[in-house]
């Protein structure tokens, strides 16, 4: 695409990709909505559906089984699947931006080779970095692994993984030796079916209740050494790395969720009728709209600008920090803002908006909280 | 087996329509744009044949400007096989005679044995283009079909939606023209490998005098119906609501089915 085209611009590959994403949308995850929200499940049948559309893998080259397209694509994706279910949108996010991404990046032929068409067609993956006791200051992780004769034996605990009921690949962050710090953080490649591997509790939480949060139980699951992903000691950059793009993907998704909350404001708006005319009809109400619109337009600017920047080869780490902040502060206040427009109705499950606000705020906790993405951008502007 | 599948350009069902100064056609700046929908069936129906046979060719064809690739990218991104874009300027303005012969020249150039089109267009709906090119070509049609199988021996059954939950099975020989019918299956998503493999397949753009058609017989030169005027309806009736618990609302209805609208 021309550098300099206008950001929301899409190309004919772009706007055919968004159209059909929007019918999926319509027609298989809507209707779902409600009831995977209740059940705190993921339906099985949108699964498929992501997994045979290229959803999966979307900025996967062909030759390793993926759609072949690029990081903006993947943006665009997150941000329309957003739009009728944050849910949905995350499992997508994490696959493409977190797993496939870190492969792609740091493995090694013979890893792309065998994970990354797997990814792209049949099996889902997960991105462990946080445990209970380390959050923000990631790099404190306790899981440990011991070099063992021709391999690895990985011990710990982690918590919070998303995707981690569905996924089969678990990239794993521990530390091959404390002494050195995060020096020691290595990143590791384990299968849902390795000895001593299992799923834990699962949370039951306030929004993207679909998307499935648990705890991961590591009790001496050996790996062979070609399960290490990048160098040994190395797996700090690749945590550090992959997150940072993984943030214009939580930045779509709240860009997605914004203008859901939006275009289901303006339609209520245009019909709720009080004091004898629409309440679309109310300045007060416009100005909301207008403003909503304003933020929404705003964000989505800097999520795809971010996108650019990164597939453009730049320095993007502030931009992306930038795109997640202001993606999570009008995600929530639009959400906010949807269920005031819609009154009472807009307090009960009856109606969509209820969700999208409870929805809105894991924006400013996952993939870095809300301050820490100020204090990356600070951290730019005052070295 | 190759199959021909016409499928027109549409503004999309949502778009709100504004008529222009002539108030003879809709404005076209700004609008977006979709294939039609009962030829999005009609192109999934022939994936579906090509897919049970084994074998064969699926073959779009549009006749419309340039925006009108889009149409053709997208039934590529399904899985069409190959595009023909009747773009030239010659080609353009006419009514549906001047489409069915355009068509019937491709479908005699391709010489293709089954012809596919939607049932009507959502545009200006004239539902006639199919009837027309099967009239011009000769050939058996069957309208308003919601389901093919190929039969052995270039026969296909056929199965038609008729008024009162009816369905007509019929077998036709080949070559035939068929118009089908929205909503009769679930069309399949787009995949984006379909979207990244269309960039790569045929679109050719023959012209009339390629074709063997003079320039009176299509477009513009060769329409003979001509619209007069295009408008909204003008709004007629208008709603009540009756407010109150359901007993009550259900019998003030009762009542006024009886007294004032007289259908009881
Ligand atoms: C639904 C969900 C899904 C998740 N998915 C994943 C996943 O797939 N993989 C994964 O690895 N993790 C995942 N996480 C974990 C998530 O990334 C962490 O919750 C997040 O990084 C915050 O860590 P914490 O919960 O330990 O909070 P803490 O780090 O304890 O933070 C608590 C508060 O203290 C503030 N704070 C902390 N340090 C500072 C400081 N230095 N200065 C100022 N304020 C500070 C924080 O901003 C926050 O407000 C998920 C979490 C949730 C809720």
């Amino acid at each position: 695409m021309d550098q300099r085209a206008p950001l929301t611009l899409l190309t004919d590959d772009q706007e055919m990709l968004v159209t059909e994403v929007r019918r999926f949308c319509d027609e298989v995850v809507s209707p779902r909505v409600r009831e995977m929200d209740e059940k705190g499940q993921l339906d099985p049948a949108i699964l498929e559906h992501l997994f045979e559309m290229g959803l999966m893998g979307i900025d996967v080259p062909d030759e390793y089984g993926g759609s072949g397209m690029g990081f903006t694509e993947a943006i665009l994706v997150i941000m329309e699947l957003a739009r009728v279910d944050p849910s949905v949108s995350v499992v997508c996010d994490v696959q493409n931006t977190l797993v496939n991404n870190a492969i792609r990046r740091w493995g090694t032929e013979e890893q792309r080779r065998t994970w990354l068409p797997q990814l792209a067609s049949k099996i889902v993956g997960a991105y462990a970095l946080s445990e209970a006791s380390s959050g923000s200051d990631a790099f404190s992780l306790k899981a440990r692994a011991e070099k063992t004769d021709g391999g690895w034996k990985i011990t710990g605990n982690k918590l919070w993984i998303t995707n981690g009921k569905e996924a089969s690949l678990f990239l794993i962050f521990a530390n091959v030796d404390p002494s050195k710090g995060y020096k020691g953080i290595t990143c590791f490649l384990v299968h849902r079916d390795d000895a001593g591997f299992s799923v834990g509790k699962k949370e039951d939480k306030l929004g993207i209740r679909a998307s499935s949060t648990v705890e991961l139980v590591l009790d001496g699951v050996v790996v062979p050494d070609d399960r290490v992903l990048g160098e040994v000691g190395k797996g700090y950059k690749v945590a550090i790395e992959t997150l940072n793009e993984g943030r214009i993907g939580i930045g779509a998704q709240m860009v997605g969720l914004a203008q859901g909350a939006l275009e289901h404001a303006i339609a209520w708006a245009k019909e709720r009728e009080q004091f004898g005319k629409p309440i679309a009809s109310f300045q007060a109400i416009q100005t909301a709209l207008a403003r909503m619109d304003a933020e929404i337009e705003s964000a989505r600017l800097a999520v795809l600008n971010a996108a650019r920047l990164k597939e453009a080869g730049r320095p993007f780490v502030r931009e992306a920090a930038i795109a997640k902040w202001i993606g999570a502060e009008v995600a929530e206040r639009a959400a906010s803002i949807a269920v005031e427009i819609f009154g009472g109705y807009g307090f009960t499950k009856d109606y969509p908006v209820e969700k999208l606000f409870r929805d809105a705020k894991i924006g400013k906790i996952y993939e870095g909280t809300h301050t820490m993405q100020l204090l990356t951008i600070a951290k730019g502007l005052l070295a | 087996m190759k199959i021909l599948v016409a499928i027109k350009q549409v503004p999309d069902k949502n778009a709100r329509l504004q008529i222009d100064e002539s108030g003879t056609r809709i404005v076209e700046t700004d609008l977006s744009w979709e294939i039609n929908e009962s030829d999005r069936y009609a192109v999934e129906t022939a994936l579906r044949l090509k897919e049970a046979r084994g074998d064969g060719e699926v073959v779009v064809v549009t006749l419309g400007p340039e925006r009108a690739r889009k149409a053709i990218s997208s039934a590529l991104a399904m899985g069409a096989d190959r595009g023909i874009h009747l773009v030239d300027p010659d080609f353009q303005g006419g009514d549906p005679l001047c489409v069915a012969r355009a068509l019937a020249a491709v479908t005699r150039a391709e010489d293709a044995p089954l012809v596919l089109c939607g049932t009507r267009a959502d545009d200006d709906g004239y539902g006639e283009t199919p009837i027309l090119l099967a009239g011009l070509l000769d050939r058996p049609a069957v309208f308003l079909t919601i389901g093919v199988e190929p039969l052995d021996g270039d026969r296909l059954r056929v199965v038609r939606e008729l008024e009162a939950a009816r369905q007509e099975v019929s077998e036709i020989p080949l070559p035939a023209v068929l118009g089908i019918q929205s909503g009769i299956f679930d069309v399949r998503f787009t995949s984006l490998k379909g979207i990244m493999a269309a960039k790569k397949k045929p679109v050719s753009q023959p012209t009339p005098t390629e074709l063997g058609l003079s320039a009176e017989q299509i477009g513009k030169a060769g329409r003979r119906l001509e619209v007069l005027s295009l408008a909204p309806p003008e709004k007629k009736g208008q709603c009540e609501f009756i407010e109150g618990k359901p007993e009550e609302v259900a019998a003030t209805l009762v009542e006024k089915l009886r007294r004032e609208a007289k259908v009881l």
